[in-house]
């Protein structure tokens, strides 16, 4: 995509004015995005993202610009404009030769050209089997998502790495009603990969999923309010590690002590029974990737181990700032952004219990089938994160479902009340937002109790 | 105001012209921006960026196409014609959406006629920085870090050419900041942070965010949970606002013909407490952003959303109109990546019948933080849960700093049961929504 003699000359300016280092990321995305409402194509949009980021290490300081232009002027002018406030005299430059990176390539579905009137078709299989789920079906909205996310990154220690990194979701929404009362649900699995990942999912299965699911929420009572134990169900329910631990192990947060884990490496932080893990490395994983943003092989990361923390997720700043090691987890939305240490496929490893088990030991508490999304404040460790479909236990028997919970509470605390842990590990696709972007990322659990931890609801 | 830029967009559809689009419209938007944040007294990040995008939209058969890029050589822009043409045949028939809105004159607006970058040399700019950091810092020893903070400038253009010559322009070049305060004492801690957006450096209130961000944060150093019931609730502006943003949707006219606007067989009917009054008021005075025109071409006007409770109008563009068979709101919004859509402006809520120490008499929980807004609710059913922070008021003083509750409810129903709506306006910190204080009535609150 980028000259290397280009990518050489804008690496030499940014030494020769004094930077301690300096990496070019070029990016060329080719989207193509497809919507279905009402049982009829809604839109079909497709495009190009092109950019390249310049960033430059003085010390513990970096400087970044981006552009959308490729040529030889205008990246050296964005270098210049950068180093001015920073500029100092050095006999330096970059006179190496690039070498290719080597590192293994993760797998990803089947990324073939598809005709869009076979997608199109796809798409509306889907719409009519979601609708045959019943007459509550008020409405089906359906998109699929497809870019290729093509890289280079060049450094001035002589780094070239480049990857493709396909990406494929679908993201399904039913409305259901019922005179004046309405919901909605949705099902968004994701993968690396191209349209066989779709090709490979039950059509059935997710209408079915969709079906129950809107129909158990519409006609549920409002979930009561107060602590309890909860039960958080595999898969996406790994957004609350995701959210209540996983953020404040990113050396992003750890570099500014604005995590409260910052200062506990080799220390207990959970209970004893979690192990946790982040997995750039899976296969076919939404979140997986050959390489990070800054040309580093990914790498399995064991976060936690049997309730000590282990490892933070770090990246070149975070290195420099904190003296932890890079693990390949400098990732970033798009050229528009530096790179910042970001979860890949995180998730709690698998224990020993049955599903059965954990919802059978609470006399009174809430089992959280399928959860929404959540966010963090880094600095104090407050999370929250909504139940989308959720059930009362009594007596440790399912009662009755509920709608409308939130859990919320303190990462440092509740990772110590996670005290059972299912042997399902189940992943699933999200996006995640932090200072580096919007990002694909894999949550991931097998069921697990939740001891004690505030139920909102009304 | 570059003419190249025209030129460019012309040659795009010229190109998707000769691939047989019947008609086209080119959305262009440029940006420069500057941004950096300070740590431990120096310089932490500095982001230097200049963009640019293209988006176009064709009608073929009737059928709609878009493709965008970013590249802009001839055969880039040849590539997106061609892609959007293509994509058009995919299409559903559109008998609704048309581009055939001619205006002869160029439609121009110049939010401001100067770029901000040229108010400040780099090193003053810099200095800035560091002090949203140091002026935290020095407030207290129990300010343990400032995690967050940032200063950023930028100027956008916008640009809009059809098939049928209307062309309109956009400028607008605007400063911002924001800053935090994290607290520790023993083994409590808090944070909060707080921005702000200015016109020019000299009307940036940082000092507020300074202020805001450490006040709160030492407030909730003491927090504790409210005790789980049912309370009053009165949102602070800048909370309101993103709950409001969150339920906007039900002002979407392309929601309603997409069947996903849960209260569009609501319109006409009394929908809210009898002194809610909504306005859409995309000039309004006092309001940040200016946006006197539409992404069709066409020119705005004020537009009641909602009058004395009753429900009175739908974000409509010149498709969504035609399908419902009603007028044209001129809220057409399209991105360069996106469909032809709607959007709303500056949100005004007009003021109500009650002095502020009447709405704020007895006891009530005053919210300044919510957590959780992008998945704490559903926006077809209204209902809500997030995690809150903020203070239980008695007769206007703060009895209980409040935090690690959550609070419930259900917006659709929360616009009827309001107690009171006071009798002055007040802004938000982005200054694009307006609204007096409201006091709902008995949300659920879970602490203790």
């Amino acid at each position: 995509m980028l000259d290397k003699n280009i990518a050489a000359d804008v690496l030499h300016e940014a030494i020769s004015l004094g930077a301690d280092f300096a990496d070019v990321f070029v990016e060329r995305k080719n989207v193509q995005n497809l919507s279905f409402n009402s049982s009829k194509v809604k839109d079909i949009q497709s495009g190009t993202d092109f950019g390249i980021g310049v960033r430059l290490i003085y010390g513990k300081q970096y400087l970044y610009g981006y552009t959308n232009s490729a040529k030889k002027e205008d990246l050296l002018e964005l270098t210049r404009n950068l180093a001015a406030q920073k500029k100092r005299a050095t006999d330096r430059g970059f006179n190496a030769s690039f070498n290719n990176a080597n590192y293994p390539l993760i797998g990803a579905f089947e990324d073939k050209t598809t005709p869009l009137d076979q997608k199109v078709a796809k798409l509306k299989q889907l719409d009519t089997l979601v609708r045959q789920q019943g007459e509550h079906i008020a409405q089906v909205n359906i998109s699929l998502v497809q870019y290729n996310q093509q890289v280079e990154i060049f450094d001035s220690e002589g780094l070239y790495a480049t990857e493709s990194r396909p990406y494929c979701r679908i993201a399904t929404s039913a409305v259901a009603k019922d005179g004046q009362a309405q919901t909605s649900g949705s099902w968004n699995p994701g993968a690396r990969g191209g349209y066989s990942f779709i090709e490979n999912l039950d059509m059935n299965w997710i209408a079915e999923y969709l079906g129950k699911k809107t129909h158990t929420i519409l006609y549920a009572d409002p979930c009561p309010a107060g602590n309890k134990p909860v039960v958080i169900d595999n898969g996406f329910g790994g957004v609350i590690f995701h959210e209540a631990c996983g953020h404040l192990l990113e050396t992003t947060s750890v570099q500014k002590k604005a995590s409260v884990f910052w200062d506990k490496k080799e220390e207990m932080i959970a209970h004893e029974a979690l192990s946790a893990v982040d997995d750039g490395t899976i296969d076919n994983l939404w979140g997986s990737l050959s390489i990070d943003d800054e040309g580093m092989s990914t790498q399995k990361t064991q976060l936690i181990k049997n309730g000590k923390l282990e490892n933070f997720l770090c990246d070149r700043m975070g290195e420099l700032k904190t003296g932890h090691k890079r693990t390949g987890s400098a990732r970033r939305q798009s050229y528009k952004f530096a790179p910042a240490s970001r979860m890949r496929n995180t998730y709690i490893e698998a224990g020993p219990h049955k599903l059965e088990e954990l919802i059978a030991s609470m006399d009174d508490g809430i089992y959280a089938k399928s959860m929404g999304g959540g966010s963090v404040n880094p600095g104090t460790g407050e999370f929250n994160f909504a139940v989308e479909e959720g059930y009362l236990v009594k007596n440790g028997k399912i009662e009755k479902p509920v709608k409308g919970a939130t859990l919320i509470g303190k990462g440092e605390d509740i990772m110590k009340k996670i005290s059972m842990v299912g042997d399902n590990l189940e992943y699933a696709a999200g996006m995640c937002g932090s200072v580096s972007g919007s990002i694909p990322v894999t949550v991931g659990q097998p069921p697990v109790k939740v001891e004690d931890i505030l139920v909102g609801g009304r | 105001m570059n003419l190249e830029n025209k030129k460019l967009m012309q040659k795009l559809i010229d190109f998707a012209s000769k691939e047989g689009a019947e008609s086209s419209d080119v959305i262009f938007n440029t940006g420069k921006s500057l941004s950096m944040s300070a740590q431990e007294g120096e310089l932490d990040s500095y982001k230097v960026s200049g963009s640019k995008i293209a988006g176009i939209r064709v009608i073929k058969d009737s059928k709609v196409g878009i493709s965008y890029t970013e590249a802009f050589d001839d055969e880039a822009l040849k590539d997106t014609a061609k892609k959007a043409v293509e994509n058009s045949r995919f299409g559903e028939v559109n008998e609704f959406e048309k581009i055939e809105h001619a205006v002869e004159e160029d439609l121009v607006h110049m939010g401001d006629v100067e770029p901000v970058e040229q108010e400040l040399d780099p090193q003053a700019k810099i200095d800035l920085c560091l002090k949203l950091e140091s002026e935290v810092r020095k407030k207290d020893e129990r300010v343990k870090g400032v995690p967050y903070n940032g200063l950023s400038e930028s100027s956008v253009e916008g640009h809009y050419l059809n098939s049928v010559g209307t062309f309109a322009y956009d400028f607008e070049s605007y400063v911002s900041c924001y800053t935090s305060a994290l607290l520790k004492e023993g083994d409590k801690n808090s944070m909060f942070y707080h921005g702000t957006v200015g016109k020019h450096y000299n009307s940036l209130d940082w000092k507020s965010c300074v202020e805001q961000s450490y006040n709160h944060s030492l407030n909730w150093l003491n927090a504790s949970p409210l005790k789980t019931g049912k309370y009053d609730v009165i949102f602070s502006i800048d909370q309101f606002e993103s709950l409001f943003g969150a339920f906007r949707g039900m002002f979407s006219g392309k929601r309603a013909q997409e069947k996903s606007n849960p209260m569009f067989d609501r319109l006409g009917e009394r929908i809210g407490h009898e002194e809610l009054s909504i306005m859409d008021m995309p000039m309004y005075t006092p309001g940040f952003f200016k946006s006197p025109f539409d992404s069709e071409g066409y020119v705005r006007a004020d537009l009641s959303l909602v009058k004395n409770g009753v429900f009175s109008n739908l974000f409509h563009n010149s498709a969504t109109s035609k399908y419902f068979k009603t007028d044209n709101t001129f809220r057409a919004a399209r991105g360069a990546k996106s469909a032809l859509g709607v959007s709303g402006t500056t949100t005004v809520i007009q003021s109500g019948s009650k002095a502020e120490g009447e709405v704020k008499s007895g006891r009530y929980f005053e919210i300044h933080n919510m957590q959780g807004l992008h998945s704490g609710l559903n926006f077809m059913s209204g209902d809500f849960s997030f995690g809150a922070s903020g203070y239980l008021i008695e007769d206007g003083k703060s009895i209980q700093a409040v935090n690690g509750v959550t609070v419930a409810g259900n917006f659709y129903k929360m616009l009827q049961n309001i107690n009171a709506i006071g009798n002055e306006i007040n802004s938000s910190s982005g200054k694009s929504f307006f609204c007096p204080l409201i006091r709902f009535e008995a949300l659920s609150v879970a602490g203790n």
